[in-house]
C-alpha cells in the first residue's frame, strides 16, 4: 500500500522513491567526486575543462543533497516532480515499488541475456533463441505465431543488414569457427 | 538567376534523373524509421554508387537521402518515445505523450506537414543566402561559435522543469561524458580507462538510444500496456496539419533558426531541435502544455529539423567546410563526382548549386507526401502490446547501437546508459540536459581554449560576443519565468 504524499513524514517515514532519490543523488556527487580526482593527473590543457565542470557539479550535487534533506525533513517527498515526458512507472500508484523493481529486473535480465547470447552465439542465433524463448514466456502467443513472427524477424534483419551494409557484433562462436 | 534555377528544374526532372532522386528518398525514409540510424549511416550506405555517376544523378541520390531523414524519423520519436536520429530527440517531448494520449496520427500529420515547409524554406533560405552568407559566416570566430554554444546549453533551464539543480548537474554529466576521449587543446586522452574503444568518445546514437529509448522499453514491459493505451489510433492526420496552420509563425520562425543554426558548422546537426524546442516552450503563453503532450512541441523541432538541411549546405558548398558526418560524407560524394565545392558553387557551378537546392525542395514534398500515405499504418505500431513490440525493437537498437563504431563497446555503452537513464526517469531528474551537455562539450572547450589561448579575456568585449550573450541571458531569464510558470500549475490545479 503507498504512503499518501502528502503527510508529513520526516526522512524515516519517506517513501522508498523518496530514499532512492537520495541514494542515487549521493551516488551522482560521489561520481563527480571520482572525476575531480581522476582530472588531476591529466595533462595542464586537459584538465581544466573537465575539472571545472565536476567541481562545479560537486558543489551543486550538495548542494541538491542538503535541499532533499531538508525538503524530506519538512515532511514533504523528493520524487514526482514536473519533468518533462516523465511516466515513470515506479511513481504510477498502481504497482507497488517492489512489484515494479521485481519486473525491471525481470527484463532487464531478459535484455543482458539476449545480449549475452549475441556474445556467445553470434546475433543470428541469439534473435532466433531470444525471440522464441521471450515469446512463449512473455508474450504468450501460439507456437505458430511465434515461429512465424522470429522468422519474419529474421529475414527482415539478414535482408536490411545485407541492404545496409550493416555488420554484426562478433562472437566467440566466431572465434571458434575461426580457429578449427 | 532564375533563368539557370528553371533550367535546374528541367535538369532533376529528367525522367532519366528522377529515378536516382525515389531511390535516395527511399533510402532516407526506411533510414528515419529505424531508430538511431541517420544521415551518416544512409551517406555510407550510398556513397560507393555515386563513384564515376553524372553529377545530377549523383546529386539527386545523395541528397534526395539527406534531405528527408528527418521526415520520416519522426515516427520512432513519436510512436516509440525513441530518437529516430540526432535531429528528432526534442520531438519525443510532446510526440510521444501525445501518442500515448491516442493521438499520434495528429502528431504525425503536423510533423510531416511542417518537415516540408521547414524543407521548402531550408532550400529556399539556401538560395536567398547565396550572395551575402559568405561574409557573415566568416565574422563567426571561435569567441562567437563559444557564445552560440552556450546559448545552446542556456536551454537547460527550460529542459528540466521543476528540477533545476539536477538538470544542471545533468547537463554537467553530459559535458563530462563529451570530454570522454582526446582532448582538443592537446594530444591527451580523458577518461579512456586503457580501452580503445573510449579513444574515440561516445557515439551520439548509443547516448541518445540509451538515454531515451531503453528506459521506454523497460517501461513499456513493466506496465505492460500498449503505447497508445486505446484500442484504435485516435486524431487524423488531417488535424496535425490543421494545427501547423494555426501555428504558421511559429512553423517559420522555427524553419529560420533552422537554416540559421544550420548554418554554423559543428552546431547545428543535434542542438537545432532542442534550441527550437525551448523557445517554443518560452514563448508560448497560451495554454502551455509542453511536455505532456502540446502539439506545438512537435512543430517546432520538425519545422527546424529539415530547414536545418538547407542551412548546412551553405558552409558545405561555399567554403568546402562540412558541419557534421553527413555532410562530410556528402562532401566526399561531390569531389567523387569531379564537383569542387568552393567559391566556384556560386560561379561556374552555379547551375549544380541549384540542382542541390531543387531537389532539396523537391524530395521534401514527395518525402512528405510517402509518409501521409503511409502514417496510418505505420501509426499502428503503437497498438501492439509491449511483449511483442519491445523485444524486436531490442535487436533493432542493439544493431543500431552497433553501427556506430562497429565495436562491442557500442552494446555494453547502449546498456549501462540505459540503465543509468532509466533510474534517471524514476528519479525525476531530467535528462534532456545530459543529450545537451555531451553534444556541446567539445565545441564548449574547443572555442573555449582557442578564445583564451588567442585573445585572453579581451573576446569577452567582441560586439558578437556581447549580443548572443545578451541573447543567452534573455532565455536564462526567460526559463526561470517559464519554471515558476510551470511549476505553479500543479500548485493551482491541487
Amino acid at each position: 500500500v503507498r504512503q499518501d504524499h502528502s503527510l508529513p513524514i520526516g526522512i524515516r517515514g519517506a517513501n522508498p522513491l523518496s530514499l532512492g532519490r537520495l541514494v542515487f543523488d549521493v551516488s551522482i556527487l560521489i561520481l563527480l567526486l571520482l572525476v575531480v580526482f581522476e582530472t588531476a593527473d591529466f595533462h595542464r590543457l586537459a584538465r581544466y575543462f573537465p575539472q571545472y565542470v565536476a567541481l562545479a557539479a560537486s558543489v551543486l550535487a550538495a548542494l541538491g543533497i542538503a535541499l532533499d534533506i531538508f525538503k524530506l525533513r519538512s515532511g514533504a517527498q523528493l520524487v514526482g516532480g514536473s519533468d518533462i515526458a516523465q511516466t515513470a512507472t515506479l511513481s504510477d500508484s498502481s504497482m507497488s515499488y517492489k512489484h515494479v523493481l521485481l519486473r525491471a529486473g525481470r527484463y532487464l535480465g531478459w535484455m543482458l541475456s539476449f545480449v549475452l547470447a549475441v556474445w556467445i552465439f553470434g546475433l543470428v542465433l541469439a534473435v532466433a533463441l531470444f525471440l522464441l524463448s521471450f515469446f512463449a514466456a512473455e508474450a504468450r502467443i501460439r507456437w505458430w505465431a511465434n515461429i512465424l513472427g522470429t522468422a519474419l524477424a529474421l529475414f527482415l534483419l539478414i535482408t536490411f543488414s545485407s541492404v545496409m551494409n550493416m555488420r554484426w557484433p562478433g562472437s566467440l562462436m566466431d572465434v571458434m569457427l575461426l580457429f578449427e | 538567376v532564375f533563368e539557370a534555377a528553371l533550367d535546374a528544374l528541367v535538369t532533376i526532372l529528367d525522367p532519366q534523373r528522377l529515378p536516382w532522386m525515389f531511390l535516395g528518398i527511399t533510402v532516407g525514409l526506411v533510414i528515419g524509421v529505424l531508430p538511431g540510424l541517420g544521415g551518416t549511416v544512409g551517406m555510407s550506405l550510398l556513397l560507393p554508387f555515386v563513384f564515376g555517376m553524372d553529377p545530377f544523378s549523383g546529386i539527386a541520390l545523395l541528397i534526395g537521402m539527406a534531405a528527408v531523414v528527418h521526415t520520416s524519423d519522426t515516427f520512432p520519436s513519436v510512436l516509440l518515445g525513441v530518437p529516430g536520429s540526432s535531429g528528432s530527440q526534442a520531438t519525443i517531448m510532446d510526440g510521444y505523450p501525445l501518442a500515448r494520449q491516442g493521438q499520434a496520427a495528429r502528431a504525425l500529420g503536423a510533423a510531416f506537414f511542417v518537415s516540408m515547409i521547414g524543407g521548402i524554406i531550408g532550400g529556399v533560405a539556401l538560395f536567398a543566402t547565396l550572395g551575402f552568407i559568405r561574409p557573415v559566416v566568416l565574422a563567426l570566430g571561435a569567441p562567437e561559435l563559444l557564445m552560440l554554444a552556450f546559448f545552446g546549453l542556456s536551454l537547460v533551464g527550460i529542459l528540466s522543469i521543476g528540477a533545476p539543480i539536477p538538470g544542471l548537474i545533468a547537463s554537467a554529466l553530459g559535458l563530462l561524458i563529451g570530454s570522454i576521449g582526446v582532448a582538443p587543446a592537446t594530444f591527451a586522452y580523458r577518461f579512456t580507462f586503457d580501452t580503445l574503444y573510449l579513444t574515440e568518445g561516445l557515439p551520439i546514437a548509443v547516448v541518445a538510444l540509451g538515454l531515451f529509448a531503453l528506459p521506454e522499453m523497460l517501461d513499456l514491459l513493466i506496465s505492460n500496456q500498449r503505447i497508445a493505451g486505446s484500442a484504435k489510433v485516435a486524431g487524423r492526420l488531417r488535424d496535425g496539419v490543421r494545427d501547423a496552420f494555426r501555428s504558421k509563425w511559429l512553423v517559420v520562425r522555427s524553419a529560420l533558426i533552422g537554416v540559421g543554426v544550420g548554418v554554423i558548422p559543428g552546431l547545428g546537426g543535434a542542438v537545432v531541435d532542442w534550441i527550437t524546442y525551448g523557445l517554443a516552450a518560452q514563448t508560448t503563453k497560451k495554454d502551455n502544455k509542453f511536455g505532456s503532450g502540446d502539439i506545438r512541441g512537435v512543430i517546432a523541432p520538425e519545422s527546424a529539423n529539415n530547414a536545418k538541411e538547407g542551412g548546412a549546405l551553405v558552409p558545405t558548398l561555399l567554403f568546402g567546410i562540412p558541419g557534421s558526418g553527413t555532410t562530410a560524407m556528402l562532401l566526399g560524394g561531390l569531389l567523387l563526382m569531379g564537383i569542387r565545392p568552393g567559391p566556384s558553387m556560386i560561379g561556374p557551378d552555379l547551375n549544380i548549386t541549384l540542382a542541390i537546392i531543387w531537389t532539396l525542395i523537391v524530395a521534401n514534398v514527395f518525402a512528405a507526401g510517402a509518409c501521409f500515405a503511409l502514417s496510418n499504418q505505420i501509426a499502428k505500431i503503437s497498438l501492439i502490446p509491449p511483449t511483442i513490440l519491445v523485444p524486436a525493437l531490442l535487436i533493432v537498437m542493439v544493431v543500431a547501437a552497433y553501427q556506430s563504431t562497429r565495436h562491442w563497446g557500442d552494446i555494453l555503452a547502449f546498456l549501462v546508459i540505459g540503465v543509468v537513464g532509466w533510474m534517471m526517469k524514476q528519479f525525476s531528474w531530467p535528462r534532456a540536459p545530459v543529450l545537451i551537455g555531451f553534444v556541446l562539450a567539445p565545441a564548449v572547450e574547443r572555442y573555449l581554449w582557442i578564445s583564451i589561448s588567442r585573445y585572453q579575456a579581451d573576446w569577452l568585449l567582441f560586439p558578437g560576443v556581447i549580443t548572443i550573450a545578451i541573447m543567452t541571458l534573455l532565455v536564462v531569464i526567460g526559463a526561470i519565468r517559464f519554471q515558476r510558470s510551470a511549476t505553479s500549475i500543479p500548485e493551482m490545479e491541487s
